[in-house]
């Protein structure tokens, strides 16, 4: 269903299919051998309704049937073989497949999962490649050995008389031109069938995810009745889709059963004739059966070629993203000392929507800035390009003064922590948590001390499990303080030179937030911090505040200067007190 | 034994389509009889041994042909119907349970596990009976084919009985191999989209703690372990195919090895030599069809054990007593553990009616636990709640939870209209104008109004289409149509920035107007308001009386108090 909705999907060059083919590092060697292993399969099958024949017109001398029973033994040998190749070759390559583009993935420069759906790039991964790939393979494996069978079946019905060549060659235009018609019709139903079923299906998972909603509003009673309605409309759609599948099918039988007819009226013809033999008319019967369906199958793998096309094109759009340079040895080195951080004429936009304009200031080793602003006032670009997530489009950053842009990328963003507003911590144990991204051996003793410097500990000692309790992902049930508190003893244990906090405190009720505050400041004491907020009740300690509006820098200096310089900051700060006011 | 029980009890109370079903039945048997009839037909056109192709029979061969069409799409039709009228029916039953659940049954199941209940596992229930039956036609051919190899030789046939042992052989090794990597093949995917999903959505995090090879190697384990178990399940299906062609090998072997030399002798004619290979050949197909259906049940059986196990579960119980005018509310010595970790231990108060009171505690102190308490979305283990002096589990759910109301700080809104969401769970009708002035006491009139369509606007799902703070006076305002005598408010206003939260609280305190409220307050200011003020810490009440009391002698409530001072400044 998802792959016949993303056939809408335009503008996949056939170009960049191939590129993804090409770096998903196909198992050649295996392909190789499964290709050889089909085509042996083939020529037995060209043989069998030969030697079967002549068993059939009666001549079963021990030969006959010995070779015979050999052709039959031996396919069914070949066929295993196959299987067990092509389950290797398909299977590996989905599995490389997979590796390569989510290694892909993981370079891809960030920007481009701004304009991109979570959800649809992990199906690219999981769905996508297993579809594509499964099929590409089948395809390589597949459709010249058929081919090679359809040309030396073709011949030795050849060999008996040219017309029946002609009579079953003749039909392939006709199913194909039919099967592009009637499929382009069914196509467009369906497509509109799996629609309303992909609705109704969505309705009853969000019902069923809204469960406690329902209940506490005490809705059961018309939520029945609403389900039933779904439900029986759903049976309708799939009705539907059956009626639809069951039309195609008869029209394809119909004009399957049209063509065995005509062939074999055609056979007992030249029969009656005697163009041909009887032995030759059985061997023609049993290949006449055996050739249609392959010659469909042909048919159809060219439609799933362009399924294949539809189905990598996602994978493509990754493969042709452009990649951060991880390994890439920037020419400067990370400076040792004096690692002021300093924003020089920074311009920047996203596409053509200007984010920051000509901002200058400097972040001075060893000292906390905050950076205030209403929102969209660039404050969060400014961390994204400070983490090199993007790149100024005009001005630079200078670390240590030297461009940011010149340093090695993971040594670079190995001197930054980054805590933001919802905190990021992957599922499995509390100690994998907390271990995350270190980059080093750590002992017990070091993770216990980190979770009480950060007020973790208790909750951690707590635990029967202790480190070892288990996380469910994004967090499960820990509360919202808590998984802030693991991230903080995260990057105290990762202890990077520079702390960037993006309102790691604002999805917190205040007591909490306080706390968590607490915990910052206490953690990473005598670190540099650059942090981004929009409680301005935070910025009266920090040694600079700098405050954007629309992009632009309107003020830099400390809590009482800009008071008495900025206006802008004295409304925020006149605003929120109000509000204050307001609330009590 | 037990299983086949659980199974029948899945379809119990499920109204099945007897007729399509006799139906469906009647066109396979159809069906399979114009197979039958076609092996004689076949193997006359096929008879290399006489001189020519009787006319008539080549009409007679032609009519078969069309008839199997007819039959075959008549079956793949009924096929279907069956197959979603019962996939209808238990879908229905799976819903209606879902209704009646406790709520502690959501805790242990995933919500994506319980969609999967409800979206695709019907669907696995009715592939039981449609291959059930499918299952009695196949025994019908095999056992009509057996008698016309009977009836054709009697000698050679005995000779074919022995494909029976090995087609019970291979399907055997079948529904082993395919029981098994079905479990594999759902768990790997499991973990590997469970994977992708946790990190595709983390890709910034990776990044900036340069943990790209850490991922790198943990992925391909990952799709290392997907690849095997791909691999397993692959091979199970080349096996069919193999086994298939293997059974094949053996009944041309039997009837031209053992028939062969009866020609040499004489006592078989080459024509029924070749319609025994041909039933011969059809027994061996319809042999393996039904070991495949047999991979296909098994195939189902882990969806419907989870269906079965769904359905065993109690249902959410209440008594009969409508709940009836305005009581105190009390806790007596009410214990409740999570999952045998104790929330709240031996807690005892009384919520006065009429009165506001706020419950403080830190994170994890049991508050919200007991908002489910009081909603009756979970039974305390020990322990009582009262509604005046009666115990509250003596008056029906239905009754009581429609007495409260509940805004929590991320209540959900569903998709819909604002309308029906305004009215969601209210069973008489609301006009607009009182619809309007709840909007206009929740704050809510201006963007509702200003909002393309009115009341008639859609909801997307979640309500994503309204911002936080909108959504929250939309539930105010879902609360305040309600009209509830009891008022659950569970941290309101903690997600909002601070121009929202200032609207959303002025929408709040007239939602609160003489109601019965219980709060859990995040601000020292919140609780000025309150009678009373209940202190939680973990699982136990340390601390009640009105603010001022508490100013005096609560430690905890003093810094919360200082706390909340300093934020005012």
């Amino acid at each position: 269903m998802k792959i016949k909705k993303r056939e809408r999907n335009p503008e996949v060059r056939w170009k960049s299919v191939f590129q993804v083919v090409k770096r998903s590092h196909i198992p050649w060697l295996w392909v190789a051998l499964a290709f050889a292993v089909n085509l042996v399969q083939n020529e037995l099958l060209i043989r069998i309704p030969t030697s079967t024949a002549s068993l059939l017109g009666g001549s079963l001398e021990a030969s006959a049937m010995r070779d015979t029973i050999f052709y039959y033994v031996s396919y069914a040998v070949v066929l295993t073989v196959w299987n067990l190749l092509f389950a290797q070759a398909s299977c590996l390559a989905v599995k490389r497949a997979r590796d390569n583009l989510w290694g892909k993935m993981l370079r891809v420069h960030m920007s481009f999962y701004d304009g991109n759906d979570p959800a649809e790039l992990m199906s690219a991964v999981t769905s996508d490649i297993s579809y594509g790939i499964d099929q590409t393979t089948y395809l390589m494996i597949y459709l010249i050995p058929e081919l090679y069978y359809v040309y030396r079946a073709t011949r030795t019905i050849g060999n008996y008389h040219w017309l029946l060549v002609v009579g079953i060659v003749a039909f392939v235009p006709i199913k194909y031109v039919y099967s592009l018609i009637v499929g382009k019709i069914f196509y467009k139903a369906e497509a509109g069938i799996y629609e309303e079923i992909g609705g109704l299906t969505g309705y009853l998972a969000e019902r069923v995810r809204n469960l406690p909603l329902i209940k506490t509003f005490t809705n059961e009673k018309s939520e029945r009745e609403n389900g039933r309605r779904t439900v029986n409309k759903l049976a309708r759609a799939n009705m539907k889709e059956v009626k639809v599948g069951a039309a195609s099918s008869a029209m394809i039988q119909v004009i399957d059963f049209i063509q065995q007819f005509l062939l074999i009226v055609l056979g007992v013809v030249l029969l009656q004739q005697k163009k041909i033999n009887m032995t030759q008319w059985v061997a023609f019967f049993l290949f006449s059966q055996e050739l249609t369906n392959t010659m469909s199958h042909v048919v159809n793998e060219w439609l799933a070629i362009k399924m294949v096309k539809a189905a990598l094109c996602r994978a493509a759009k990754i493969y042709d993203a452009p990649e951060e340079d991880l390994e890439a040895p920037g020419d400067e080195p990370i400076p040792e000392t004096g690692r002021d951080v300093a924003f020089d004429s920074v311009t920047f936009s996203y596409g053509d929507k200007p984010a920051l304009r000509d901002v200058s200031f400097t972040v001075p080793e060893g000292q906390t800035v905050a950076i205030v602003g209403l929102c969209g006032s660039g404050k969060t670009t400014s961390l994204n390009l400070l983490e090199r997530f993007y790149r100024p489009d005009g001005g630079q950053i200078t670390l240590g003064g030297v461009d940011i842009g010149r340093m090695p990328l993971d040594a670079y963003r190995r001197c930054f922590s980054y805590v933001q507003q919802r905190p990021e911590i992957f599922s499995g144990t509390v100690r994998e948590a907390l271990t995350y991204g270190v980059g080093r051996e750590v002992t017990d003793g070091e993770i216990l001390e980190a979770a009480r410097v950060t007020g973790i500990a208790d909750y951690i000692e707590k635990q029967p499990q202790g480190l070892d309790t288990p996380i469910a992902p994004s967090g499960g049930s820990l509360s919202g303080g808590q998984v802030q508190r693991l991230v903080l003893a995260r990057e105290f244990l990762r202890g990077a030179d520079v702390l960037l906090l993006d309102e790691p405190t604002s999805a917190l009720d205040a007591q909490t937030a306080r706390g968590v505050q607490d915990a910052v400041l206490t953690t990473f004491s005598g670190k540099t911090i650059i942090m981004v907020t929009h409680d301005l009740n935070l910025t009266r300690s920090v040694d600079k505040i700098v405050v954007l509006e629309d992009g632009e820098l309107v003020g830099q200096g400390t809590y009482d200067s800009l008071m008495a310089a900025c206006p802008l900051f004295g409304e925020m700060v006149a605003a929120q007190a109000r509000e204050r006011e307001a609330e009590a | 034994m037990k299983a086949i029980k659980r199974y029948v009890n899945i379809f119990r109370g499920v109204r099945l389509p007897w007729i399509s079903m006799l139906v469906l039945l009647t066109v396979s048997v159809i069906e399979v009889t114009l197979g039958l009839a076609s092996v004689e037909l076949t193997a006359s056109i096929i008879d290399a041994s006489q001189n020519a192709i009787d006319g008539q029979r080549l009409v007679r061969y032609a009519v078969n042909l069309a008839l199997t069409v007819a039959a075959t799409v008549l079956e793949t039709y009924y096929g279907g119907l069956v197959d979603q009228k019962i996939g209808a029916g238990v879908r229905v039953k799976i819903w209606d349970k879902l209704m009646r659940l406790p709520l502690c049954y959501y805790d242990t199941e995933s919500a994506n596990d319980l969609v999967s209940r409800v979206t695709s596992d019907p669907g696995s229930a009715s592939t039981y009976i449609t291959v059930g039956i499918s299952c009695i036609t196949t025994v019908y051919a095999t056992v009509t084919a057996f008698t016309q190899l009977f009836k054709f030789h009697t000698g050679l046939a005995t000779w074919s009985l022995l494909i029976i042992p090995c087609t019970v052989g291979i399907g055997a090794i079948y529904s082993i191999l395919s029981y098994h990597s079905s479990l594999l093949g759902t768990r790997a995917s499991a973990k590997t989209v469970g994977y992708m999903t946790e990190h595709v959505h983390n890709l910034r995090l990776i990044r900036a703690l340069g943990t790209e090879g850490v991922e790198k190697d943990k992925s391909r384990a990952i799709f290392k372990r997907q690849y095997w178990t791909d691999l397993y399940s692959q091979s199970t299906v080349g096996y069919i195919a193999i086994s298939i062609q293997a059974l094949g090998c053996l009944s041309l072997a039997i009837s031209f090895v053992a028939g062969g030399r009866m020609v040499a002798e004489g006592t078989l004619s080459v024509g029924t030599l070749i319609v025994f290979y041909g039933f011969s050949s059809m027994v061996s197909i319809h042999l393996s069809n039904l070991f495949m259906a047999f991979g296909s049940i098994v195939g189902a059986n882990g969806a419907l054990k989870k269906v079965s196990q769904l359905l065993e579960q109690a249902d959410e119980t209440g008594g009969g007593q409508a709940v009836d005018g305005e009581e105190d509310i009390v806790l007596e010595n009410v214990s409740f553990a999570y999952k045998d970790v104790p929330v709240l231990s031996d807690i005892s108060c009384r919520l006065p009616r009429g009165k506001v009171t706020a419950i403080v505690g830190t994170n994890g102190a049991g508050k919200s636990t007991v908002l489910k308490l009081l909603e009756r979305m979970y039974k305390p283990d020990d322990g009582r709640i009262l509604f005046g002096d009666r115990d509250v589990e003596d008056y029906s759910l239905e009754s009581w939870r429609r007495a409260l109301a509940i805004v929590a700080q991320d209540t959900p809104l569903m998709s819909g209209t604002v309308r029906e969401n305004l009215t969601y769970g209210l069973d008489r009708e609301v006009s607009d104008e009182e619809l309007y002035e709840a909007a206009r006491l929740a704050n809510a009139y201006d963007f509702i109004t200003e909002t393309p369509g009115g009341l008639d606007a859609e909801v997307g799902p979640g309500g994503t289409n309204f911002s936080g703070g909108q959504r929250q006076c939309l539930a105010i305002a879902r609360a305040i149509v309600r009209a509830p005598r009891y008022l659950l408010l569970d941290e309101a206003t903690s997600n909002l920035d601070a121009k929202c939260e200032d609207e959303v609280s002025t929408a709040l305190d007239r939602l609160m107007e003489g109601r019965t409220t219980v709060m859990i307050a995040h601000s020292f200011r919140a609780t000025l308001a309150a009678d009373q003020v209940i202190v939680m810490d973990n699982g136990h009440i340390v601390g009640m009386g009105t603010p001022e009391e508490l100013l005096r002698t609560n430690a905890y409530y003093q810094t919360f108090a200082r706390r909340g001072e300093k934020e005012a400044v």
